[in-house]
């Protein structure tokens, strides 16, 4: 019976330990360097993520702080505007109109559709009324102008004429056409089937 | 393999027996090896496991530390930002409610209504008749009348009214002069005139 075992040669020796060099090399590839590597391209993928999100919300503090500044600017002067209703207020804004009405001698109101522009909504109505005297209308456009809703005048017409009375006499009066908007806003407001499409789209 | 010899022939004469009883051919040509030779191939294997492990292993590990903690630093920036966002509240409905968003400049920067009611007052009544008055935008339009066959008193309240700081230009458009016969027969002079006015643009604080 022969024994076959030996050492192992120089040459095998070197040849094991290349082989062994790569497999740990392999080793430390697979299991060491891949999962690392792959961990900081995660998390680098989510810096960015998280840099354009802190991007957006910074934008978003700007605009938002450039808001308050501009409402303590408008507080602090004293000039803040009637306020914005929320679309659909026209309700409140007739029960004003009809309010405001009463002070006249005669009066004819129309109502245009409203308009959208963005969340801007605009309600026009022109009305021609006709008061006893000079101090009246001027009455009614003070209440008009100082509206709790926002209602600006775009145009009015005043004229100072004389009318007969059923006795006959002349008396003055004052008639005066005027068109107007009232403002409102869809921040906050309710849409609903009156709601005209966006004239921006 | 040892081969042995069991002499059936002990008593033939072969001349020189070798001594050597067993022979193992492995054993042929082997060193004896130290302990010893191996330590400095165990130290230069220790050497490089040390290097692998400090410059692949653990310096690598300290990179996605701090990969991960840059990542904690910029959500905690985020969640920051986010919380000022929530700190201001329903400011975007308050904004569009009390401020200009969303109104033309042109409406804006309409003059005060109620200040061209008292620029009318002020400047022009008492010292002529208005007739009407026509507002358009910043456009005013009034149409009065003085009595006497004179245009300067006209130009004169055109500059009355052109010196009031709500005002920027004015401009006569039209004017006549027309003669009435009154009660007692002598005639007499009234001068009508259309006068235009460019109101001052109202200055706002919009955004």
């Amino acid at each position: 019976m022969k024994n076959v075992t030996r050492n192992f040669t120089g040459k095998e020796k070197i040849i094991i330990a290349l082989m062994l060099v790569i497999l740990l090399f392999l080793a430390y590839n697979q299991f060491v360097d891949k999962p690392i590597k792959q961990s900081i391209a995660d998390e680098q993928e989510e810096q960015k993520l998280l840099q354009a999100q802190i991007e957006g919300v910074n934008k978003k503090v700007l605009a938002l702080q450039q808001m308050q500044d501009e409402l303590d600017a408008l507080s602090s002067t004293g000039e803040t505007p009637p306020e914005m209703r929320p679309y659909n207020a026209k309700r409140e804004e007739r029960y004003f109109i009809a309010g405001v009405l009463k002070s006249t001698k005669r009066w004819n109101i129309s109502f245009s559709d409203c308009t959208r522009n963005g969340d801007q909504i605009r309600r026009q109505f022109t009305v021609t009324f006709t008061t006893e005297t000079y101090k009246k209308m001027e009455w009614f456009l003070t209440q008009l102008n100082k509206c709790p809703y926002r209602c600006i005048i775009n145009k009015a017409r005043c004229s100072i004429q004389n009318s007969r009375s059923l006795e006959g006499t002349e008396e003055p009066e004052v008639v005066v056409t005027l068109t107007a908007t009232f403002f409102e806003t869809m921040v906050g407001g309710t849409p609903d089937a009156d709601l005209p499409a966006d004239s921006r789209k | 393999m040892a081969l042995s010899i069991k002499d059936k022939t002990a008593g033939l004469s072969r001349g020189h027996m070798p001594s050597k009883t067993s022979i193992n051919f492995a054993e042929i040509g082997k060193q004896k090896s130290h302990y010893w030779s191996a330590v400095p191939v165990i130290a230069v294997v220790l050497v490089i496991a040390a290097l692998v492990a400090k410059f692949g292993v653990l310096d690598r590990l300290e990179d996605v530390s701090a990969e991960e903690a840059k990542t904690a630093e910029l959500q905690q920036q985020l969640n920051q930002a986010n919380a000022k966002v929530d700190s201001f509240g329903e400011l975007t409905e308050k904004y569009a409610r009390l401020t200009y968003s969303g109104m033309t400049d042109a409406e804006v920067t309409l003059a005060d209504r109620v200040q061209v009611l008292d620029l009318i007052n002020t400047v022009l009544m008492g010292k002529c008749t208005v007739e009407s008055w026509d507002l358009s935008g910043n456009e005013l339009f009034i149409d009065v009348h003085t009595e006497g066959n004179e245009l300067r008193h006209i130009s004169m309240l055109a500059d009355a009214l052109e010196q009031d700081p709500r005002v920027a230009t004015t401009q006569i458009t039209s004017s006549n002069a027309v003669s009435v016969s009154s009660e007692d027969g002598e005639d007499q002079y009234m001068t009508s005139a259309r006068i235009k006015v460019r109101l001052n643009k109202k200055e706002v604080i919009k955004g």
